[in-house]
């Protein structure tokens, strides 16, 4: 929670984050922050499905389900559509969902905070699968990591099929390029892939911001400098970024996601269900029409069963 | 408990050990902050006498105006002043994002108000007689007024450590301009706050209350310097 | 500027040299060295300074006295150029000067009630004014041992402002604006601060100073011993205006009215008829018993302030005869009603069936005449010490 919580209070948005006017976001900027506290008070991260809670008029008697994911899952807004979806389609359910770091995510499963889980860390979810923490681990969806760049491109990657390669190209031309530096999962898989390419990265021209996502896209953007994000949330940012995908569809790009029912948990009826209709057909759908009306494209890639 | 002492002995490490990475964020925290003090000092100073001395029309607002910039959450200031200067920002052709200049400008607007306030209130508690006495011996109007800031030179001193401390502490506005970044092993825009909250975000408590404790080690240096270089207390001007 | 003749305590007769050498005589020998014309200031609508005409001439010093709210300090800001007035003209040795005249301003020196001397040292404080005036350090640095020496604090030069005494601290700042070598001197109230002691010496050496060096000085004061014992000339201020002006001896002793007479410290003023006027000779009908004789110019018939100053008073043994040898024309008998004694003089009320009469004794007059409450004795002034109040307007006591 703690990684939450600073966020919540350090972890600015960048101003294009906000709509609006600048005279506008600065009318804005304190409510951020007021919101930004109240999200600490409330230590529960539930704000995102309590408005939906209220629209299902229900009679039957309710129960929750804990759903812990990861912050960049959150912020991709896909739990806004599908645990609406989940609620109408099992009306005696509310889910609230937790968002925190992968690991803490696990941490919460094994300690039976949370019933479900849905994370993206294969290895740690085989992991925690096998030491007995989770009944069982379905394959749900991924979604891809992209580099951006500057529209004049002046390392040349654009279309480059080979992530490597493109890496390469990068170093050699000693293109600006800004790095997470956060020891967050978006940072080791930008680790990963540089070690793939048989590169250490260092010099002028790679820098760590130790940010977030967004606080990363935004300095790339206005740097004109190169960097690995996420889709979904450089689809977010979209409209404020001077940014252009240039390399992507790469399997080393790609992002696992999984979802896990706890054993014994409190809510163990409800985890069973959750995981089931999320891997259903309906669930699927549900998924991959996610982001298509918005950014014109899915998000991510239902690859359930 | 132990996350203390281990913080502490990591800090004397850090420090003793003259780890490079420290020494430039430690450098880059107080070259920044000095200079916005400095620049705050400058721009507070007359406007704090102006303010404190001369009745007008609309004075009452500006006051207002003042104090309200003492409670200027720095998050804001860091916003306003990244819009005013990212690229698609009216100055974004000055490029001063992500760099020390943009830095110091989103810091003198915080000092500033500390400052320019501490003045205020200093100067108008020196009698007005002690201006009269320097234009009865001949003073200019600017020179009156120049004897009435050294009159209060004691709590203007105070104003410049309170904005010092305030600046130097923060990490909202920063972070929003500076964007925290190194390079290649060199630190580019990297303070000790912003480095704190990258530290803790690692989840390298330990690292972070290090660098929290060797922030509060130069903050109690350089106010402890400026306290000394004024010259110990002193009473006002003097009373019969 | 006319030279300051050696006074030999002659305080009426230099004034009055000065006076004849006054424009208004046969030409103009030497302006005034500060002239105040139709001069108005207001705060708040109230006019707290509307003075016609007033003016300092060159080596007198003039005090400007009167009670507390009366104008005085709002006056001296304007007469010391330390703020405009709303309306009016101020000359210095004939030339308009304005607050905004840097040069006239450094031709003056200010010295407030209270001394208001800068942080750091006693030398750093009295050289301030010539460190503005741009001077070389070697002058500087004779002139504020001069200026220290002439005080009375040469020792201080190198204390801290911080470990002044009140006394030393007001000749700090009285030597602060003498090394300036002012044209002008201006005072505020500057003895008022101090302790009775140190107040009758700091005021002993401002007067052997602005007498030695001849300086022009404009003193303002509430405290009419002050105003008595160092100006020249007096001017006496009520409600922002000018109520009486003229030498310190003439508004002491020929009060115009019984504002002034009760400020200058007559104590005895009683309400009386003129019933005959003879050569200058008047005589006066106070509660339709007592006779009084007094040399002053009334008309018959007409209703006076008849004012005795105490010191006027000789007061005799009734039980012994004669009174002390006397030419005094009243003569009056009564009775003691009450002795204070204070110091080396004592105050006596005599009631002089139905009227008060405040006289001023030395200490062993008053033991060598037995006086006390109850005493019958014979009290005598003469007929040119008795003052004719005749301003209708004021009311009496």
């Amino acid at each position: 929670m703690m990684m939450k919580v600073l966020e919540g209070i350090l972890g600015s948005p960048p101003w294009f984050r906000l709509r609006g006017s600048p005279a506008a976001l600065l009318i804005v900027a304190p409510a951020v922050i007021v919101t930004a506290f109240a999200a600490v008070a409330g230590c529960g991260g539930t704000s995102a499905t309590e408005s939906s809670t209220t629209t299902t008029a229900a009679t039957v008697e309710k129960s929750d389900i804990v759903l812990a994911s990861t912050t960049s899952t959150q912020d991709s807004g896909l739990f806004d559509v599908l645990v609406p979806a989940f609620e109408a389609a099992y009306p005696q359910y509310t889910v609230k969902v937790v968002a925190a770091g992968t690991g803490e995510a696990l941490k919460l499963g094994e300690n039976k905070d949370a019933d479900v889980l849905l994370v993206h860390a294969p290895t740690s979810e085989k992991e925690f699968v096998e030491n007995g923490f989770g009944t069982e681990r379905f394959e749900v969806m991924y979604n891809d990591f992209v580099i951006v760049g500057p529209a004049d491109d002046p390392a040349g990657i654009g279309g480059m099929a080979d992530t490597a390669l493109a890496l390469k190209t990068i170093s050699v031309a000693e293109a600006l390029f800004v790095s997470r530096g956060d020891d967050s999962g978006t940072h080791k898989k930008e680790l990963s892939l540089w070690k793939a390419a048989g590169i250490e990265p260092s010099g002028a021209w790679y820098e760590s911001a130790g940010q977030g996502m967004g606080d990363v896209l935004a300095i790339s953007s206005e740097k004109q400098a190169y960097t690995l994000s996420d889709r979904a949330s450089y689809l977010n940012l979209l409209e404020g970024l001077d940014l252009e995908v240039l390399v992507e569809g790469d399997k080393a790009l790609f992002n696992q996601y999984g979802v896990i029912p706890v054993t014994d948990a409190t809510n163990a009826p409800g985890a069973a269900d959750f995981a089931a209709w999320i891997i259903s057909a309906e669930g699927q759908a549900v998924i991959s029409d996610y982001g298509v009306e918005k950014f014109g494209q899915p998000l991510f890639v239902p690859n359930a069963g | 408990m132990e996350i203390f002492t281990q913080s502490i002995a990591e800090a004397v490490r850090l420090v003793a050990s003259f780890d490079r990475y420290v020494f430039q964020v430690m450098g880059l925290s107080l070259r920044v902050s000095g200079s916005a003090v400095l620049i705050g000092l400058v721009i507070g100073l007359p406007l704090g006498v102006w303010l404190g001395l001369s009745r007008f029309r609309g004075r009452g607002i500006l006051v207002a105006l003042v104090n309200t910039g003492l409670g200027l959450p720095p998050v804001v200031v860091g916003l306003f002043v990244m819009m005013m200067i990212s690229r698609k920002g009216p100055l974004g052709f000055l490029s001063l994002l992500y760099t020390p200049p943009a830095m110091v400008i989103a810091q003198v607007i915080l000092a500033t108000p500390y400052i320019t306030a501490i003045t205020m209130s200093a100067v108008g508690s020196i009698p007005r007689e002690v201006r009269l006495q320097a234009v009865g011996l001949g003073a200019s109007r600017v020179q009156a007024l120049w004897v009435v800031v050294k009159e209060a030179r004691l709590s203007i001193m105070t104003a410049v450590i309170a904005g010092f401390g305030a600046v130097i502490s923060e990490v909202g506005a920063v972070m929003m301009v500076g964007g925290n970044i190194s390079a290649g092993g060199e630190n580019k825009t990297r303070v000790m706050t912003t480095a704190i909250v990258q530290e803790a975000r690692m989840g390298n408590f330990e690292t972070a209350m290090a660098f929290g404790l060797i922030l509060l080690a130069m903050a109690f240096a350089a106010v402890f310097l400026m306290t000394r270089l004024q010259g110990g207390p002193r009473s006002g001007w003097v009373k019969s | 500027m006319t030279p300051v003749e050696p006074m030999i305590d002659a305080r009426t007769t230099s004034a009055d040299a000065r006076t004849t050498s006054t424009p208004d005589a046969t030409g103009r020998l030497a302006a005034p060295a500060l002239e105040a014309t139709a001069l108005v200031r207001s705060y708040g609508g109230v006019r707290v300074v509307d003075i016609d005409h007033l003016k300092v001439e060159a080596g007198e010093m003039l005090a400007v006295l009167g009670p507390n709210g009366a104008g005085k300090s709002t006056l001296f800001r304007l007469l010391a150029l330390l703020e405009p007035p709303d309306s009016g003209l101020i000359a210095h040795f004939g030339s308009p000067v304005s607050h905004r005249d840097l040069a006239a301003r450094r031709r003056t020196g200010t010295v407030f009630q209270r001394p208001f001397l800068f942080q750091g040292k006693v030398h750093s404080n009295v050289s301030y004014g010539l460190r503005l005036r741009r001077l070389p350090r070697a002058e500087i640095r004779e002139r504020v041992a001069r200026a220290l020496e002439l005080t009375g604090v040469a020792g201080l030069a190198k204390a801290d402002v911080r470990r002044l005494s009140g006394g030393e601290a007001q000749r700090v700042a009285l030597a602060r604006a003498l090394v300036l070598e002012p044209d002008i001197l201006f005072l505020d109230e500057p003895s008022s601060n101090l302790d009775p002691g140190l107040r009758r010496r700091f005021r002993d050496d401002l007067r052997r100073i602005v007498e030695q060096t001849g300086t022009t000085a404009v003193l303002i004061t509430h405290d009419r011993t002050e105003a008595m014992s160092l100006a020249h000339r007096i001017v006496l201020m009520k409600e922002g205006r000018v109520v009486q002006q003229g030498p310190a001896e003439e508004v002491y002793s020929r009060p115009r009215d019984a504002f002034v007479a009760d400020y200058m410290g007559v104590e005895t003023i009683w309400r009386g008829f003129v019933e005959r006027e003879v050569d200058g000779l008047c005589t006066v009908l106070v509660s339709g018993a007592h006779v009084v004789e007094a040399v002053a110019e009334a008309k018959v018939g007409e209703e006076v302030g008849v004012a005795v100053r105490p010191e006027d008073v000789v007061i005799g043994c009734a039980t012994r005869g004669e009174p002390p040898a006397t030419s005094a024309r009243n003569r009056w008998l009564g009775t003691v009603v009450s002795v204070r004694v204070s110091g080396p003089l004592a105050d006596v009320w005599i009631d002089l069936d139905g009227v008060l009469l405040h006289a001023v004794v030395t200490r062993p007059s008053v033991l060598e005449l037995g006086i006390e409450p109850g005493a019958r004795v014979l009290a005598s002034v003469k007929a040119t010490a008795v003052h004719l109040l005749t301003d209708r307007e004021e009311g009496y006591h």
